[in-house]
């Protein structure tokens, strides 16, 4: 009888067992692909013709405007102009990966691209974006936009660079008449204090009221005030840096290029302090929270799990008041982001995160003429409204010339453009990702307790100063 | 002549999807390379620099812990699972179609699964522990927890694949086997570790090769999960390499931890490989 208790495989058997075991294990592979989530359909054309003779190619954040921007294009702009759009989403976690890896093989798939704020400077220096402000684009006398039609405390964010957030925020904005545009508005947000009408009767003030009313509103089933911790992208320090600002705090001084004594400030220190202590000391937020994104925090509200939390408007405005989302229909508020007490002057500000996204021609385009035309017709005025009156699309019109007729449409529109004074960014240049990562590790670790808020930002200040003293563009 | 232009192809194929992209990322990763840049000669600087920073060993360490972990649960349960699976009992074939199901799931969408599942106040996992009076655990924000979570999570998917493979080794015993170890009164432990064990050494050997190279590559679910958090705790080694190469876009160095990667899974793969096979001729037979 044999027993291959010490038998080896030949090289031929253990070739065929192998084949066996790779084939099992790409099942998933295939099977998620085969799953893998595909953008919403267009919706049916209802016009028949001209037949388009031309594809434009747009790579696009799965926005909820970006669907009705699909609508819109299909209805409108194909019969009118014989092009056809296609508008690929993609989730925010990877749309920038996506177009940085795009523009490192000078691609030509894509004519638009949709950004963040933030990638801007990256984009530029990548030569990934067409300028704009040449006679072939807005200079040109048939023209159909200007870049005055545009409200600049949103719009110069997203569009020219470089720029600075001391001139900007100040509304300096002479100090930018001669930089160079790349993009123009496709997204406008800030973040702004959600609230539980029903409990809370006049919304807070400053920070310092959000926390003594969030410990006065959490219960067994629901929690005063929800942050989102996430180390994940940027979701932290969205929440922290309002907080910071208002708070007198700074992440750094671009003009000595220096984060020690900024980003680790007293200020900084008191406000990661007070965002910690919500946690732990209050317990008026949910821990839970330290690994919460975008997603879990607007679950929690529209769940009624939190009376108060920043969220960004008017992203998420339309879904509030909609029945097939939210628990919490009716009873939603918006007030401006709270302002800060700075625990050294005394001095009251207040800041919003700034969250906008913009979009412009890439540069290695083969339809360039095409996409200008679909961007002209995108920010026109007519265009413009029928975004603006579609609740589900979360939009506000960068135009002035709707300014006012988006205000009286909803009241996060409207609260959205109350804030644009207060509206700040962080980086915006091409080390801005690292800069954001240090940033993220630190204030999850002061977040999760595995350091003090000292110690976070202390040890951020020294990774970001090698960032500084390196990084070329800064 | 001809024999030669039927091999064609396959050289075709493998000079122009595997040979050259390798040979071009080695050669990417002794240069500087930046998004909009011009790419800088460096030498080994990039290597150099990744073999100094703290935080590869770290992200080495998690990611060999979640191997080590991960592979060793899922061939115990698997080889358990397994022998259970193998019975003639009514209603098996159903139960044995539901446990391979998560191996059928895309990471990324099984990263978002559990991400929900084990959220500390809004998922599943404690509510259930809520329902039979154990305190909610924080499975995603506590750094020790965290690790768990991804072993956990990694077992439940990939312990299917050991089940199918120890079970397609279970076929290969000739049941006479049994039968005559019964007659010379083996006990059932004795069965087991005298014939039924012998007889899987292959497929479970090849389950550890496999699972180990997938395992230390582990990214999509602990990106999903957690991030690499909370702060890095959870940062294997190809979680970074995807920050260094898509999140900075250095992309010099991250071909070059890459290669670290690659030459790490090649030795241990090469040592797994040679315990399973030998030159032609020694192979062991009956007495």
């Amino acid at each position: 009888m044999s027993y291959p208790d010490d038998a080896k495989l030949s090289r031929r058997d253990f070739l065929k067992y192998a084949a066996g075991a790779a084939g099992a294990m790409s099942v998933p592979a295939v099977l998620g692909a085969c799953a893998a989530p595909q953008p919403p359909s267009a919706p049916a054309v209802a016009t028949p013709t001209p037949k388009p003779q031309q594809t434009l190619r747009v790579l696009a954040l799965n926005w909820p405007q970006t669907q009705f921007e699909q609508k819109l294009a299909d209805e409108v702009f194909t019969p009118k102009t014989g092009i056809k759009v296609v508008i690929d989403q993609t989730p925010y976690t990877f749309l920038e990966q996506r177009v940085k890896q795009l523009v490192s093989s000078e691609s030509a798939e894509y004519d638009i691209y949709h950004y963040d704020s933030q990638w801007i400077g990256g984009f530029i220096a990548a030569g990934a974006l067409e300028r704009l402000d040449t006679p072939g684009y807005l200079n040109s006398s048939s023209s159909e936009i200007s870049f005055d039609d545009f409200f600049p405390e949103i719009v110069y964010r997203l569009a020219k660079y470089p720029t600075n957030e001391a001139d900007l925020t100040a509304g300096n904005f002479d100090a930018f008449a001669d930089t160079p545009i790349y993009g123009l508005p496709w997204s406008l947000n800030c973040q702004v204090l959600w609230y539980r009408t029903d409990l809370i009767s006049t919304p807070p003030d400053t920070w310092d009221e959000v926390r003594e009313m969030a410990k006065s509103l959490t219960t067994d089933d629901m929690y005063g005030f929800a942050w989102e911790g996430s180390r994940l992208g940027d979701y932290i320090s969205v929440d922290y840096c309002p907080l910071m600002w208002s708070h007198g705090g700074e992440l750094w001084n671009p003009e000595a290029r220096k984060a020690e004594g900024f980003i680790n400030s007293p200020q900084s220190v008191h406000a990661l302090q007070f965002m910690r202590d919500m946690v732990y000391e209050d317990k008026s937020v949910d821990p839970a929270s330290a690994n919460w994104t975008i997603s879990e925090r607007l679950e929690a509200i529209l769940q009624g799990r939190t009376a108060m939390a920043l969220n960004w408007v008017p992203l998420f405005g339309g879904i509030a008041d909609d029945p097939n989302a939210s628990g919490v229909v009716g009873k939603i508020g918006f007030a401006p982001s709270p302002a800060g007490i700075d625990p050294v002057t005394g001095e009251k500000r207040r800041h919003a995160m700034y969250g906008s996204q913009g979009t412009g021609i890439n540069a290695f385009s083969s339809n360039k003429e095409a996409a200008w035309k679909y961007l002209q017709w995108l920010l026109s005025r007519d265009t413009q409204k029928a975004l603006v009156d579609e609740p589900g699309a979360g939009f506000v019109s960068a135009r002035h010339d709707l300014r006012e007729y988006a205000a009286g449409k909803s009241p996060w529109q409207r609260i959205f453009l109350e804030s644009i004074p207060d509206v700040r960014d962080f980086w915006n240049n091409s080390c801005y990702a690292e800069l954001l990562d240090v940033l993220q590790r630190e204030l999850n670790l002061a977040y999760v307790n595995r350091k003090t808020p000292q110690e976070a930002l202390d040890d951020a200040a020294v990774a970001h100063q090698v960032i500084y003293d390196t990084c070329s563009d800064i | 002549m001809f024999p030669w232009l039927l091999f064609a192809p396959t050289v075709i194929y493998l000079v122009i999807l595997t040979i050259f992209p390798l040979i071009y990322s080695l050669g990417v990763s002794l240069f500087q390379v930046t998004l909009g840049r011009p790419a800088t000669f460096i030498g080994l600087s990039n290597y150099r620099e990744i073999l100094i920073d703290p935080a590869f060993w770290h992200a080495a360490a998690v990611t060999g812990v979640i191997t080590i972990a991960a592979v060793t649960l899922e061939v115990v349960l698997g080889v358990v699972i397994g022998l259970i699976l193998n019975r003639q009992l009514p209603g098996l074939g159903l139960v044995r179609l539901i446990v391979y199901f998560p191996m059928m799931l895309s990471p990324l969408v099984m990263g978002y699964f559990w991400r929900f599942m084990l959220d500390r106040s809004l998922g599943v996992v404690n509510w259930m522990l809520r329902v039979v009076g154990i305190h909610p655990l924080g499975w995603l924000i506590e750094a020790r927890l965290a690790l768990v979570s991804i072993i956990m999570v990694d077992v439940w998917q990939w312990t299917p694949f050991v089940i199918l493979l120890v079970m397609a080794g279970l076929q290969t015993v000739p049941p006479e086997l049994y039968e005559i170890s019964t007659l010379d009164r083996a006990s059932t432990w004795m069965q087991f570790r005298r014939i039924t064990l012998p007889f899987l050494r292959t497929p479970l050997m090849l389950a550890v090769l496999f699972r180990t190279i997938d395992t230390l590559k582990l990214f999509d679910t602990v990106f999903i999960m957690t991030g690499g958090g909370p702060g890095d705790f959870t940062q294997t080694l190809s979680v970074m390499d995807f920050k260094i190469g898509f999140t900075y876009f250095n992309v010099g160095k991250a071909a070059a931890l890459s290669w670290l990667i690659v030459v790490i899974i090649t030795v241990l793969a090469t040592l797994l490989i040679q315990k399973l096979t030998v030159r032609p001729g020694s192979r062991v037979t009956s007495a």
